[in-house]
């Protein structure tokens, strides 16, 4: 289920690990449409001799704030540069130096230049590269455009998925041997935010409601630099290569935050920093409303955007007229990541055996508290394929469950004797709107145990008014109003739990961040939060968090 | 499936369109002018086989005759060949790879040019046409 | 110019293949995008409008709409470029209306499968280290890579328009971007895929994929230099005698 990276590289570890094995890539979009080919910056991996594995991890780690758990970083961080150069193979334009070598970039947070890139168009290139593997895959076939509803599991096995194909509007179950969920974050559940419309944490949703665990779910990232006004992202490369951020008064106010690393400071970290000077009163005001930003100058690198930054120079010329060699990008930190996601093991194994989970549809976790940037396509691609060849390896050792025709007739219910058939008058857009507002002021950069509470509020008035909505579409094919309606249960869901974990979060960790206590609290919360599904909303437990070679310690860049 | 098919009259709507758009539709009219006029010529040179005096007469008709529109039709079908000729010309250069990041300068010059010859070619005809010595 | 709205009209087909006309009026300062426009529209005007977008950055390749006559991509286009406020949004040309703005696509990408676009190498397998290729070898295929599959071209074309079994360029572009990537050794297979009736043959080089690709790629000028290499791969085939 999903069809961007995670997905992608799933399915051909699948159909390569073993010659029996056929694939249903299942997504609601075409797999290119996925958001895995907006990913700009680079993907970190281990390449150059200087570099080593424990560096890499050290810098996830402490990127993380110690919340990943370290012996899956470990085991990451190996995975990661075969399947750079199994990319290459496949046709990946990596961008190069004059030897013909792939060359590395800096990037926020890392001790070592070791980000590799296919100039600020990383995710698309190796979408591109991955779709066009998996045509030479007859057994791989393409189910697209079917929007999944929901997941049954029956006697602890993954039972079947039930989906809506849009194209007919025919209720449609898919049943298999594995399944392995893919199918991204769920960063749209606030309003100012980098992420495709698409990214309605479907894969999430639905998991949890099948009752298996989501983790960490309270770590949401804001990516520094969405361009103002439409959140579109500007790449960490940008201050990579060495752009700065400048305040209203035209000064660089990151050597305040992080006096080393200063623009190339994990997003955690410049977000709030951005945040503070806005607080201040130092946000530039401009010709963009009300909204108050900050300028990401680039002109004293003019002639680096040709050839390193070309797509976001584009991005700034088309959708806000600027040059970016002449003038300052506004920007202002927008949701970006959801590091959260369903609890996976090392081997990306759910609680509930033959269902698998990879890329940021799951949490494993390498991430904790805040995921280094370009620490998320190499995820994919190495986490992608782990998921691929588990779950053809327990397909081949198992049978098709008989199907479970109770569960499948009650969710065929609820879609349409259920959803279609409210009328209560509201509005699905208006909540979805409503919802982004509330996430975006009070579950925002800054976070007080005050504003978390009128959130979980405003949730449960959104999920009530959730019940009285009005599907005016009526029609079956491509009925997107009716998909619209299902996402914004999804993103109830998980905004509740997002608000909840919070909330009880009484600490700073990462991207969260709690005024109201603005410390690290290792000895009460050094641990993940698991929630559970329940009628009454989501259970919160915690587990602890593996630590093998590096102690918490406190975090300077 | 056939739902979507366009009829041949959408190869002629120029409205927001390019210039390569032009000069395709120009080639595909003209390429069906040419073949229409190759077969008239062939018409014409069939009276040939009814005899000299036969065709002859034929000929003298189109030329002289009441129809002194057929000297109008005869230029202007010497700019459609002009301009297939030489759209040809360049079609054949971009096909080879050469000019293909000024095909479109390529389609100004080398129209420009068949043109120029075109003139030169209607003054030398003429000249023959007035002195008799045309045919 | 001078209102405080833009007038949109857009083409319609509903479940039972009705084509109709609708009209909305969107406020100027509520939207910069033509795609901002129409999501104004389905979130406050008119919920049963069916449209595809995805990313809003142009770059998934999912909003492809014929916006005033012509093919364009709705999330970059700026409504107040196209300087006039009447906005005329119709499905892209040359495709089968599955709802409204909503075209079906599988025919393209069935194309685009066909000329192989992969790489294809003998050595499969030993994945230790990368493939060596320099900047310029890799500035060869550069533009072509680009490719967003957003139909845009497909749309553009006037023979895909006559001719529905034509290739189109986005596929014979793929086609190219392949052949000319150092890595590859596959190329003898694409060309036999393409150098077809169907294939570069179809092109008369109109070049209206190049003049709305949303990306630069260029698409007519790729196919022609793909006919050149088809013409050198067929001579070859003569030369050594081998029928095709």
């Amino acid at each position: 289920m999903g069809g961007g990276l995670a997905g992608l590289r799933a399915a051909i570890a699948a159909v390569e690990s073993n010659g029996e094995i056929t694939v249903g890539l299942v997504s609601k979009l075409y797999p290119l449409r996925s958001h895995s080919v907006a990913a700009e910056g680079g993907t970190s991996a281990v390449l150059d001799p200087e570099d080593n594995f424990d560096l890499h991890s050290y810098d996830t780690i402490k990127g993380s704030d110690y919340l990943a758990d370290q012996d899956a970083v470990e085991e990451f961080v190996k995975l990661v540069p075969e399947q750079i150069y199994t990319t290459d193979h496949w046709g990946c334009p990596w961008s190069r130096a004059e030897d013909g070598r792939i060359s590395q970039r800096d990037f926020g947070g890392l001790s070592f230049p070791r980000a590799v890139f296919a100039a600020d168009k990383t995710g698309f290139h190796v979408m591109q590269t991955l779709y066009s593997r998996c045509l030479m895959y007859d057994r791989i076939h393409f189910y697209n455009e079917y929007f999944a509803t929901s997941i049954s599991v029956d006697s602890n096995r993954f039972n079947a998925m039930t989906t809506i194909n849009l194209r007919t509007g025919e209720y449609t179950i898919f049943q298999s041997k594995s399944l392995i969920l893919a199918a991204g974050g769920g960063g749209r559940m606030y309003r100012f935010s980098t992420c495709a419309h698409s990214t309605t944490g479907d894969g999430d949703a639905i998991a949890y409601r099948a009752g298996i665990p989501l983790k960490d779910m309270e770590f949401v990232q804001f990516h520094p630099t969405g361009l103002v006004p439409s959140g579109i992202l500007i790449t960490e490369a940008a201050r990579a290569e060495g752009g700065y951020l400048r305040n209203s008064e035209g000064k660089r106010f990151m050597e305040h935050y992080a006096p080393t690393k200063l623009e190339e400071a994990p997003r955690d970290i410049v977000s709030r920093a951005m945040m503070w000077e806005i607080e201040a009163g130092r946000g530039v005001r401009g010709g963009y409303g009300n909204i108050e930003y900050i300028n990401l100058d680039l002109t004293h690198i003019a002639d680096k955007l040709e050839e390193r930054l070309p797509m976001i120079t584009d991005i700034a010329r088309k959708f806000n007229n600027i040059d970016a060699a002449e003038g300052p990008i506004p920007v202002r930190p927008a949701t970006h990541y959801t590091m959260g996601g369903v609890s996976v093991g090392i081997g990306t194994e759910t609680v509930v055996p033959g269902v698998f989970g990879a890329g940021e549809n799951a949490s494993i976790s390498i991430h904790g508290a805040n995921r280094l940037g370009s620490n998320s396509t190499n995820e994919c691609l190495a986490l992608g394929n782990v998921a691929g060849k588990k779950a053809a390896e327990f397909a081949s050792s198992h049978g098709i469950p008989d199907l479970n025709h109770d569960k499948i007739r009650e969710e065929e219910k609820r879609l349409w004797e259920d959803i279609m058939r409210r009328d209560g008058g509201e509005n699905v857009a208006a909540i979805r709107s409503d919802l982004g507002h509330t996430m975006d002021v009070n579950v925002g950069v800054f976070k007080t145990g005050e504003k978390l509470e009128s959130a979980i509020k405003t949730i449960y008035e959104l999920k009530e008014r959730y019940s009285r909505i009005s599907i005016q579409d009526k029609s079956n094919v491509f009925n997107t109003e009716l998909q619209w309606a299902l996402e914004v249960g999804y993103m109830l869901d998980l905004a509740e739990i997002v608000a909840k974990g919070a909330f009880e979060r009484k600490e700073s960790r990462g991207a969260h961040y709690r005024k109201d206590f603005p410390k690290r609290d290792d000895d009460n919360f050094l641990k993940h939060t698991i929630a559970t599904y329940t009628r009454d909303g989501p259970r919160l437990e915690y587990s602890p968090v593996r630590i093998t070679k590096w102690q918490p310690a406190e975090r300077v860049y | 499936m056939t739902e979507h098919k366009a009829s041949i009259i959408s190869w002629f709507r120029f409205d927001r369109k390019g210039l390569g758009f032009f000069a395709y539709s120009m080639h595909r009219f003209s390429g069906v002018v040419i073949v229409f006029y190759l077969y008239l010529h062939y018409a014409v040179l069939s009276n040939l086989l009814r005899g000299q005096a036969t065709f002859d007469a034929v000929v003298r008709a189109a030329a002289y005759g009441p129809y002194g529109i057929f000297i109008v039709m005869d230029v202007l079908l010497t700019v459609v060949i002009f301009y297939h000729g030489a759209n040809g010309v360049r079609l054949m250069l971009n096909e080879m790879g050469l000019g293909l990041a000024h095909h479109k300068a390529l389609f100004f010059v080398l129209e420009a040019g068949a043109m120029a010859l075109m003139l030169l070619f209607l003054y030398y005809a003429w000249q023959a046409v007035l002195s008799g010595s045309g045919l | 110019m001078s209102g405080n709205e833009y007038e949109f009209t857009i083409k319609r087909k509903d479940d039972h293949g009705k084509v109709s006309y609708s009209d909305y009026s969107v406020p100027k300062d509520r939207i910069s995008t033509v795609f901002e426009g129409l999501l104004y529209i389905k979130e406050n005007l008119d919920q049963t409008l069916s449209m595809r977008y995805s990313c809003t950055m142009e770059i998934c390749g999912s909003c492809a709409v014929e916006v005033n006559g012509k093919p364009k991509m709705a999330c970059s286009t700026i409504a107040s470029s196209l300087k006039t406020d009447k906005i005329r949004v119709e499905p892209i040309r040359h495709f089968d209306v599955i709802k409204d703005l909503v075209v079906d696509l599988d025919s393209f990408f069935d194309k685009y499968r066909k000329g192989l676009p992969y790489i294809i190498r003998e050595d499969y397998g030993d994945y230790s280290s990368e493939l060596l290729q320099t900047p310029e070898q890799f500035q060869k295929y550069e533009q072509y890579s680009m490719c967003i599959k957003c139909g845009l071209c497909m749309a553009a074309c006037p023979i895909v328009g006559t001719d529905e079994d034509y290739l189109g360029p986005a596929s014979l572009t793929a086609v190219l971007r392949y052949n000319l990537d150092s890595r590859d050794e596959g190329g003898k297979y694409r060309l036999e895929a393409i150098g077809t009736e169907e294939g570069t043959s179809r092109c008369h080089y109109a070049g209206e994929c190049s003049e709305v690709c949303p990306k630069g790629v260029d698409p007519s000028s790729a196919i022609q230099k793909l006919r050149w290499q088809v013409f050198k791969h067929e001579i070859s085939g003569l030369i050594r005698g081998r029928r095709k």
